[in-house]
């Protein structure tokens, strides 16, 4: 009761209270979604925000856990209810906040203004309906149109993707994982969204089909002129499909800016390493140069820096205060103390001058 | 498709062969006789020989089977030896009775069943969801005869809104149905319920609600529909040993079907009889086996791409 207070007074009805640039999509300010389970509360997304301007395809970015699949499925409020709880925050899509919107205006967004990839083509569609009905049922959802319409429109989405109109009365277990995942990707623009949530849509394929969906979005993406945010632990697929970044660690960013910002010169301790972590062509490596130890245990979240017990330059500053996300110059914005100039960090500084 | 009907059917050849054989020998290796059944008290040693050379007992027990056996295939299933009347009437006489009670148990069970079980499962640990989960144990503990017995002490005495026995208007069918329908229908709402339940978790849920569908869209169209394969089962398997399990509550109601019919006929060793029950109760439940596999195939693409595999 308390929570659903809070979200009231801070979100009045009609548009975003704050000063948003006028090409912005989708604002998300201050989510916090836990988990409670019988013993625990995980607190999966601690305070996150996430701006996508139109048409433009942003990646973020985080080890498994981070809490990125979370973060997406907020925005549909897809979050399997219980045991996930979006506790505060607000997600503004053109001039709607999402956490209030009523469920019959969600369904009316779902799936025709916003639409989702998931991770798991072999799981993700239905497997005792036809592939080119699955497509149709969205449009007939979202579109008035005649079942011949549906029909035709349905195939014309399979041949966008890359499958012959033939293949329509086919079901998920006639088709392989990369083929089922161009499938659900042409129900994902089947009614031409504003948004496409891709959930890490490449983790479950092997490498070669990796690439052929990933041309495919790109190229969609293109042609549709619609917003992405893609979700991945890849830093590779970003830099092929992207053009903004969002490091993610322990339920918030710690950094995020345009690729350039972020791939030449990486600032967060976290981001080094993860570049560091990513075997090189050049040189020859013994062993990978992975980040030392774990991430923190979401029940139990540390005071201040998440990233401070495996950080190299963490002091003691690091483990008592929560630190703020400051700007590293243009759209930069990287969340560590040592870019306030709290204390010095000469190594980091030299990481970071360095880049990559 | 129709290769594979044909195929089982083929099947239920050496099925019957095989229940036949088993039954006619326990009925002819099992002490009592038909004779002394069949003559009463007084008889002379005379009559106790000429019936039983009438009734062809004194042929060996591999001679009587497969005389049985050819007879049967004509459509001769023998004479009973307590009516004298053929085995066909005695059968015919009783076997719509039989079928009708179950019918109807049964689609009282689905109608009220199923619904539960998906109320259950959509609203895991609501009030329904308690009450049901607890009717259903119930349910199923309870033994038919009992709950008959209660039914009839409250409803047809005590009430007197339904008759206690005979068989002449709808209202008699009432009582014997619900009691013989409360297993299957326990069954089915916790199978309903425990295979919705792993369904609604599954990532095509997501997928069709993040297509902006209603949840009863979702629940019906995509979630009932993948978790139908085990509720058939279930259905099928309620739906066989109703046939041939509702001898308690055919005596409790005095409801004139075979399984009465049976066991009468086990007690006065009236083999033809006895035999000719068995295997009508078997080809009903491969029958209805046969149709739980075709219903399979209709529910799921998968195991329809199956049976055309193994038809080349």
């Amino acid at each position: 009761m308390d929570d659903k207070k809070k979200l009231e007074t801070a979100a009045p009805e009609g548009s975003a209270p704050y000063a948003q640039a006028p090409d912005t999509l989708l604002d998300i300010r201050d989510l916090r979604v836990e988990y409670h389970t019988d013993e625990d509360v995980v607190y999966a997304v601690n305070g996150l925000d996430l701006t996508i301007g139109k048409g433009e395809s942003l990646g973020l970015v985080g080890e498994t856990g981070a809490g990125k699949t979370t973060t997406a499925l907020s925005v549909l409020r897809l979050i399997a209810d219980p045991p996930g709880k979006i506790v505060d925050g607000e997600i503004w899509f053109e001039g709607e906040n999402m956490l209030r919107a009523k469920p019959g205006r969600l369904r009316e967004i779902r799936g025709s203004k916003i639409s989702v990839i998931f991770q798991d083509p072999m799981t993700s569609l239905n497997p005792v309906y036809s592939v080119g009905d699955q497509i149709a049922e969205v449009i007939h959802q979202h579109e008035k149109c005649s079942r011949e319409e549906g029909r035709k429109k349905a195939g014309d989405m399979l041949e966008m993707v890359g499958i012959p109109r033939a293949r329509y009365d086919e079901y998920p277990h006639q088709f392989s994982g990369g083929m089922k995942q161009r499938v659900v990707i042409a129900m994902s623009i089947a009614c031409s969204p504003e948004l496409i949530l891709a959930d890490e849509p490449t983790t479950a394929l092997d490498v070669t089909i990796q690439a052929q969906v990933l041309e495919l979005m790109s190229e969609l993406k293109e042609k549709l002129r619609t917003s992405l945010l893609l979700i991945t632990h890849d830093l590779g697929v970003v830099a092929q499909v992207c053009d903004r970044v969002a490091i993610m660690y322990a339920g918030e960013i710690v950094e995020s800016g345009t690729i350039a910002e972020v791939f030449d010169h990486p600032h967060h301790p976290y981001t080094i390493g993860l570049f560091g972590s990513i075997p090189s062509l050049d040189e020859t490596a013994e062993k990978l140069k992975p980040i030392r130890g774990q991430m923190p245990d979401p029940t139990v979240l540390p005071e201040g820096c998440a990233f401070a017990p495996r950080c190299p330059y963490a002091v003691e500053t690091c483990r008592a205060q929560r630190v703020e996300m400051t700007s590293a110059g243009g759209t930069h914005l990287v969340r560590c103390l040592a870019h306030q100039g709290v204390f010095q960090a000469p190594e980091l500084m030299e990481e970071v001058r360095h880049g990559r | 498709m129709y290769k594979f009907i044909l195929k089982r059917l083929v099947m239920l050849i050496p099925v019957l062969l095989g229940v036949s054989f088993i039954v006619f020998s326990i009925l002819s290796f099992t002490p009592g006789d038909p004779v002394e059944m069949r003559l009463g008290e007084n008889y002379s040693e005379e009559a106790y020989n000429a019936m039983r050379e009438e009734m062809g007992l004194n042929d060996p027990f591999l001679v009587r089977y497969v005389k049985y056996i050819v007879d049967a295939v004509q459509g001769d299933f023998g004479t009973s030896y307590r009516t004298s009347n053929p085995v066909v009437e005695e059968l015919a006489a009783r076997l719509p009775n039989t079928i009708l009670l179950s019918v109807v148990a049964m689609f009282f069970a689905i109608l009220v069943g199923i619904p539960l079980g998906v109320i259950s499962a959509t609203h895991q640990y609501s009030a329904v969801d308690n009450v049901s989960m607890v009717g259903a144990l119930f349910g199923v503990s309870m033994p038919n005869f009992w709950l008959g017995l209660m039914l009839i002490v409250i409803f047809a005495s005590g009430l007197g809104w339904f008759p206690s026995s005979n068989f002449d208007s709808w209202k008699s069918i009432v009582l014997p149905a619900i009691t013989l329908s409360v297993n299957s229908l326990a069954m089915i709402t916790r199978m309903t319920r425990s295979s919705m339940l792993e369904t609604i978790r599954q990532d095509y849920i997501r997928t069709a609600r993040a297509k902006g569908l209603k949840e009863s869209v979702i629940t019906i169209k995509h979630a009932l529909r993948n978790a139908m394969i085990p509720i058939v089962t279930t259905v099928g398997l309620q739906f066989g040993f109703s046939l041939g399990g509702a001898v308690l509550v055919e005596t409790v109601f005095a409801w004139p079907g075979i399984g009465r019919l049976l066991v009468e006929c086990i007690k006065l060793k009236d083999t033809p009889v006895v035999v000719a029950c068995v295997l009508v109760l078997a080809t009903m439940f491969s029958i209805i086996n046969l149709c739980i596999d075709i219903l399979y195939a209709f529910l799921d693409p998968r195991i329809r791409a199956q049976y055309k595999t193994a038809k080349r």
